[in-house]
């Protein structure tokens, strides 16, 4: 029993929290964000890491830098956390944590975990909570290109696709009246 | 006049001449997104194509997006954010 992939939950995440949400500078690590969502009750983690990947389109990436608006970001990953307990039953505890600032190539930018009493609930969730996140989260990226290649200001396609389909919605409700 | 506070980020923080924040006061007239659209545009020309279009900004108002073609009353206190196309993940 001594050779566990994670640590029991640790005394320091004793929380009765249902989620736990940061977007910071200080990105916790996926060990903290595993032990935080483990329970007894639960035989399930699922876990996401995005990280800083090296090229784009053939251009050396050197990294990212990000920038948020931390109150409302937070209370959009909250959000999202109450839309992920609503439409997957099982969901015990969330961990939903984004940086800011610089990340370079190979670390991660963005942690997601959740457990549940079986596996199913769990691998659809931290599917639907990085989607989520990517449509509606108020963070942005800089992507930073080696030598001469400059950067740009990237834009997620999940945040286009959403901000169509509001409008579908509101075009079909003008119609009704 | 009312007073709210403007908050500007990414693109539109570096169009805007790397401004992050800023008060702004209106006339009872003014005080909806529609007409502070309008004023930003002229008040920061380097904004102006983004602000106009609302396809290219949207805004939150006090921590809650604005959906298109929605022009909200805004009051003394209220905090505007200008939002580009998001890019978290």
């Amino acid at each position: 029993m001594s050779h566990s992939l994670l640590s029991p939950p640790s005394t320091s995440f004793k929380s009765n929290e249902r989620y736990f949400i940061r977007v910071s500078e200080q990105l916790p690590s996926l060990e903290e964000c595993s032990q935080f969502v483990s329970d007894a009750s639960c035989g399930a983690i699922a876990t996401f890491a995005g990280t800083t990947r090296d090229n784009f389109q053939g251009k050396k990436v050197t990294q990212l830098s990000y920038e948020g608006y931390v109150p409302m970001a937070e209370k959009e990953l909250r959000g999202i956390c109450d839309d992920a307990c609503e439409k997957f039953s099982g969901i015990h505890k969330i961990a939903a944590v984004h940086i800011l600032g610089d990340c370079p190539v190979g670390f991660p930018s963005v942690i997601l975990a959740c457990s549940s009493p079986h596996r199913r609930e769990s691998i659809h969730c931290v599917e639907y909570l990085i989607d989520a996140l990517k449509a509606r989260v108020p963070i942005w990226k800089r992507e930073c290109y080696e030598g001469d290649n400059g950067s740009v200001w990237k834009e997620n396609i999940e945040w286009k696709e959403g901000r169509q389909e509001r409008v579908m919605i509101k075009d079909e409700g003008s119609k009704v009246t | 006049m009312i007073s709210i506070q403007v908050l500007f980020f990414a693109s539109a923080r570096e169009a805007a001449g790397d401004i992050s924040k800023k008060c702004i006061e209106l006339t009872p007239d003014e005080a909806n997104t529609s007409s502070l659209r309008r004023l930003l545009a002229l008040e920061y020309p380097g904004l102006a194509s983004m602000v106009k279009d609302e396809e290219n900004l949207t805004l939150a108002l006090n921590e809650e997006y604005v959906t298109r073609g929605q022009v909200l009353a805004l009051k003394d206190g209220d905090t505007i954010a200008l939002i580009p196309p998001i890019s978290g993940g």
